[in-house]
């Protein structure tokens, strides 16, 4: 070795690495070989490539997630039927409170034009006054109802059409039962004063009335028993509830006439009567 | 090392018998306990299966394997109480200062004769122990070169020193050990 490479290159002495290798002759014990190997064997024996690959690590959080999963689902779709359930609830609650709410704007706009036209209008007119009325008054008098639950329009409309579709199913009771066999006449002056266009529950089609003929005795008796249910009253316009009572006055049913005439006055506190229902 | 990463075991053990001897001897001698030796020696190599999985080519296999060695080895000092960094007591300076007249002009064996061997034997034992008493840096120096096979940048990057750093430990190392054979010529 000479000078130039000790000072170039890696220091060595070519005479003093021959003398370490002849001296180098310590090796680890046989059994630390064994034991490494072993090891070193066991590390790659229980993951093979091939499983290694086709099993990626997200695979080993697939149990894991497809729990967390179901469970998101679960909740959601339970929490789905009782926002289902809660809607449900209130418009079936709104149904009954619906028409109390829309005849409360025509209680309060109609005094001041009753009023002014009472004494000098005529009766049906009078009467077709609020009919008119209840059915326009809700959308411009909706805010000046403090604190009513009012449903929005189309709800509204919704409500109405079950009251109608109540009210007819309530004629179409009546009009089977042989009893009740008279609302015919009833149902004429309200035609004739031509409320028939504002008031399509109140005068079912003949169709109905046909159809309604083979109901049951059972859906006659609940259809009856719902004409005196105040969730029905309460749906009814006053002029179809007045035709009403005058129909249990035509039949002689003067106890329930006048009950039903004081639970209108109830209702309808401000509600101008007709001559003959006074 | 990679085909062992890919789950080839026949690979590590081919690995395993071409660096046992200068990985255990490398310890053996920087520790100075064959029991010590044995137990970083266990480590080092459970730490080299250990991390097979995220091993990357990022230098030569024998530069991670005794990096790996020498990081047990401060491991195993800091425990032991005992300093990591030997001072060089004035071994250390320029290359000038280098005292080339230490160098040994070992004979070259022209005939191998029963008591030239037997020579050469003692000669080779009273190595391994000026090897030994050797300043740790310098022992570790002159290792890395003789049982690595590693260049200077290589023995740099492994004990993160630099390479000039490097070589003049070697060069007070090979020094001390043509000393010490000195004597015994």
């Amino acid at each position: 070795m000479s000078e130039n490479d000790l000072s170039r290159e890696l220091p060595r002495d070519a005479e003093l690495s021959a003398l370490y290798r002849a001296a180098a002759e310590a090796l680890p014990p046989p059994a630390l070989d064994r034991s490494i190997l072993a090891a070193a064997q066991a590390a790659v024996k229980p993951v093979t490539p091939a499983v290694r690959r086709s099993r990626p690590w997200w695979l080993r959080f697939a149990a894991p997630m497809g729990v967390f999963a179901t469970l998101i689902l679960t909740v959601t779709v339970v929490m789905l039927v009782e926002r289902e359930q809660q809607d449900l609830l209130p418009r079936g609650a709104q149904g009954d409170d619906a028409p109390a709410a829309a005849s409360a704007p025509v209680q309060n706009v109609e005094p001041e034009q009753k009023k002014e036209k009472a004494a000098a209008e005529p009766m049906p007119q009078r009467l077709q006054a609020p009919a008119a009325t209840s059915a326009a008054a809700p959308e411009a008098a909706a805010p000046a109802v403090a604190g009513s639950v009012a449903p929005p329009p189309a709800e509204r409309r919704s409500a109405a059409g079950a009251a109608a579709d109540a009210a007819m199913s309530r004629d179409e009771a009546k009009a089977s039962a042989p009893a009740l066999a008279a609302p015919a006449p009833s149902a004429q002056p309200a035609a004739s004063s031509g409320e028939l266009s504002s008031r399509p529950a109140a005068a079912p089609p003949a169709p109905l009335l046909e159809r309604a003929a083979p109901m049951s005795k059972s859906m006659e008796r609940a259809a009856r028993g719902s004409v005196n249910s105040s969730a029905d009253q309460a749906q009814r316009s006053p002029e179809a509830w007045l035709a009403e009572i005058r129909r249990l006055r035509t039949e002689g049913r003067e106890a329930e006439a006048r009950e039903q005439l004081e639970r209108f006055r109830q209702t309808y506190p401000d509600f101008v009567m007709p001559a003959d229902l006074r | 090392m990679l085909a062992y990463q890919t789950g080839d075991g026949a690979a590590f053990e081919v690995l395993y018998g071409r660096w046992r001897g200068r990985l255990y001897r490398y310890l053996l001698h920087q520790c100075g306990q064959a029991a010590w030796a044995e137990e970083l020696y266990q480590d080092v190599w459970l730490k080299v299966i250990g991390a097979r999985e995220h091993y990357e080519v990022a230098a030569k296999f024998s530069t991670w394997l005794f990096r790996i060695a020498r990081n047990r080895l401060i491991d195993h000092w800091r425990s032991a109480g005992k300093a990591t960094e030997e001072s060089l007591d004035g071994f250390e300076g320029e290359d000038d200062e280098l005292p080339l007249d230490a160098r040994v002009e070992l004979a070259a064996s022209g005939e191998e004769t029963p008591s030239r061997l037997l020579e050469r034997k003692g000669l080779a034992e009273k190595l391994v122990a000026a090897v030994n008493a050797l300043p740790a840096v310098q022992r570790e120096a002159f290792l890395l070169a003789e049982e690595g096979g590693m260049t200077l940048e290589e023995i740099a990057a492994t004990t993160g020193t630099g390479r000039e750093t490097v070589k003049s430990r070697l060069r007070y190392a090979l020094a001390k050990l043509r000393a010490d054979l000195k004597e015994w010529r």
